[in-house]
């Protein structure tokens, strides 16, 4: 009797550990999941932003076709990607279309005091490091999911349901604010 | 981050135990002094029935009583664009499930803090002189550090705390006052007894003592709690020379915060009494070189570990715990190494957005002839204390191109190239600053003792005394192009 009871609570322990894993497991892959629906809602926010500082510096800089041509190319190009491989590339050709862009409108101080170019400006800003902070913390959602997938026991969990491991996404930029070179 | 919020809270039970235990043993002596005797117990109940009050006040309005206290508005999205960008960007980075909402206080002094019981209804603080004195880098150090506090639910806890300090020193005072006023209550009754009379005496001595007890128990874990969220903070920006360089310019400012509340002072990022803090006041802040000391260690990278390690390294006394971070956050790897300033950051500007600095007037009082009251504007505080506002911005080293050269007599000359706050090197190369208000003809340096000419500033001003070619064409298209910005 007192076996069978010792066996019951036993079983019991093990399920509800069970399925604590099992749920971990989902809430992370949820998390994950999240984190790169806000990296997709910050690139769409740089697509919508694109025509509007184009037009604006469009009357400013009559001479310089090229290169909106190419940030223009480069935008819907990032648009139509579809695998992750894609769009970490097509984006990477459009961060360092649009940073020549920015060093070519340095030349114009006049589009530089337009009030309306300033605040597209601070918005594009704003918008290039919500893109590095939310591709941040998709990487180590991913880092955090990956260990879990990885690591005993939830491992033989993640088997038994095929939780897959994830990449993780790098935008590889010419000019990224990477490890410094100089010490403070 | 959850096992920092999992540590966090069983320190804080802990605290709060002691808390709540000092706050019923004061409950019990009210009971016990001022109660007839078989409803000492009275006292106890009323010691909770206070706490409770005033908990489920602040449970209820906790945050508008705290930004109302501190006079803090919205902040707009058409005056403050880069306060709502950076304070998104950083909801991104922590990874919170709602934006905080901004506020801005109009204060010179800069400073900022964070309130609101959990993340959801949190709020971001912040001065508009610390708008005005940090770029965008440093912003973000600064608002990542109260994202931290509210993401390592801090603020709930700080806020929880506090209404225990405040019942405490409450019940403590009226306590005291009672005995003043009824002369030693039942006590005188069973002055007889002599275990009453040392328990009256401890009674005196507990409730002295008590706010003091209550206060270092709050203040030390509270201190902690300040290099955790810078910890946390350059961890979500990974850089962390900008937050060091906005505590930097935070504690070299020369405002003081006008109206500082002292209640809400452990709340903010440095403390805004900390000009007018007596010798035996607590420390509500740890002290502020030791953090910029700290982060200007993290050269490489920001993980936790390095955090805890530097901070032994600086801080720490042999035989003693000196575990700031709880040790279960440092499993952690993957690439956190530190990242390059912006562009921005790079061009050193003293006061990068002016705008935001407000220029008060003081006013005088006047007897009109009913004998009625009546304001009238005063004077510019800038030109009566000038000594004092010239030295902002303080401690920031001006750019090679602004400096006072010899003219053709030899003697020194500095040509001005705003009418805004400037910051010069001397001939013998100490920096000196001007306020917009200077408008005196010279400056005397007091390091190499040299009378130094001031040329105030004028757009179609006559370069050719004092210049060569070169400098001259290059003075000129700077101030072309400033003025072109503004």
């Amino acid at each position: 009797m007192t076996f069978l009871i010792i066996l019951l609570v036993l079983v019991i322990l093990l399920a509800m550990s069970f399925a604590k894993f099992y749920n971990d497991l989902v809430g992370n892959r949820n998390q994950v999941q999240n984190a790169w629906a806000q990296i997709d809602v910050q690139l769409k926010r740089r697509h919508d932003l694109i025509p509007n500082l184009v037009e604006t510096a469009k009357g400013y800089m009559k001479h310089e076709r090229d290169t909106f041509e190419a940030v223009t190319k480069a935008r819907s190009q990032a648009i139509d990607a579809k695998s992750l491989e894609q769009i970490a590339n097509s984006e990477s050709n459009l961060s360092s279309a649009l940073q020549k862009m920015m060093l070519v409108v340095e030349n114009y101080p006049q589009l530089q005091a337009n009030q309306n170019f300033m605040s597209l400006q601070e918005e594009l800003t704003s918008t290039e490091n919500r893109i590095s902070y939310s591709r941040q913390n998709y990487n180590d959602q991913v880092l955090f999911y990956n260990n879990k997938v990885h690591m005993f026991p939830t491992n033989m969990i993640a088997n038994m349901f095929h939780f897959e491991e994830k990449s993780s996404f790098e935008i590889t930029i010419p000019e990224e604010r990477n490890a410094p070179k100089v010490a403070f | 981050m959850w096992e920092l919020i999992a540590a966090n809270r069983k320190k804080s039970i802990l605290l709060f135990s002691a808390m709540f235990f000092i706050l019923l043993t004061l409950g019990f002596f009210i009971g016990y002094y001022f109660l007839p005797g078989e409803y000492w117990y009275y006292g106890i109940l009323f010691a909770i029935l206070i706490w409770a009050i005033l908990i489920g006040l602040t449970l209820m309005r906790g945050e508008a009583i705290i930004l109302r206290l501190a006079e803090a508005k919205p902040a707009s999205r058409e005056r403050f664009p880069v306060l709502h960008n950076v304070t998104k960007e950083m909801q991104i980075a922590a990874n919170l499930p709602y934006c905080p909402d901004v506020f801005v206080i109009e204060e010179n002094a800069p400073n900022a803090f964070a309130t609101g019981r959990n993340p959801d209804t949190a709020c971001i603080v912040v001065t508009t002189g610390l708008l005005a004195v940090l770029t965008r880098d440093e912003l973000q150090g600064v608002i990542a550090h109260e994202m931290s506090h509210i993401l390592n639910r801090d603020v709930l806890f700080m806020t929880h705390a506090s209404v225990m300090l405040g019942s405490i020193v409450i019940l403590s005072n009226l306590y005291l006052r009672g005995m003043i006023y009824s002369g030693g209550g039942r006590s005188k009754r069973r002055s007889i007894n002599r275990g009453a009379s040392t328990l009256f005496i401890l009674s005196i001595m507990f409730s002295l003592l008590s706010p003091v007890v209550a206060n270092i128990l709050y203040f030390s874990i509270s201190k902690k709690r300040e290099y955790l969220a810078d910890a946390s903070a350059v961890r979500l920006t990974r850089y962390p020379f900008g937050l060091m360089r906005a505590l930097q310019k935070i504690s070299n400012s020369d405002y003081e915060y006008k109206t500082p509340n002292r209640t809400l002072s452990s709340f903010y990022i440095a403390d805004p009494c900390a000009h007018s803090r007596a010798l035996f006041d607590f420390q509500t802040h740890p002290p502020i070189d030791k953090r910029i000391e700290i982060l200007q260690a993290l050269t490489h990278d920001v993980q936790y570990l390095t955090y805890q390690k530097i901070y032994s390294k600086l801080c720490g006394k042999p035989g003693k715990n000196t575990n700031i971070i709880p040790s279960s956050a440092f499993r952690e790897n993957g690439n956190i190494s530190v990242i390059q300033p912006s562009k921005e950051q790079l061009q050193e500007n003293p006061i990068p957005n002016p705008q935001f600095l407000m220029y008060t007037y003081d006013t005088k009082e006047k007897t009109a002839s009913a004998g009625i009251l009546h304001h009238i504007l005063g004077i510019e505080p800038e030109t009566i204390n000038s000594a004092k506002q010239t030295s902002l911005p303080p401690k920031t080293h001006p750019d090679d191109k602004a400096k006072a050269i010899k003219d053709e007599n030899g003697n020194p000359v500095y040509y001005r190239q705003t009418n805004g706050w400037e910051s010069f090197a001397c001939v013998c190369g100490s920096a000196k600053h001007l306020s917009p208000s200077y408008k005196k003809n010279n400056l005397f340096c007091t390091a190499c003792g040299s009378d130094i000419k001031i040329v105030n500033y004028d757009i179609n001003r006559d370069f050719s005394t004092a210049m060569n070619g070169q400098e001259k064409n290059m003075k000129k298209q700077k101030i072309e192009k400033m003025h072109k910005k503004a």
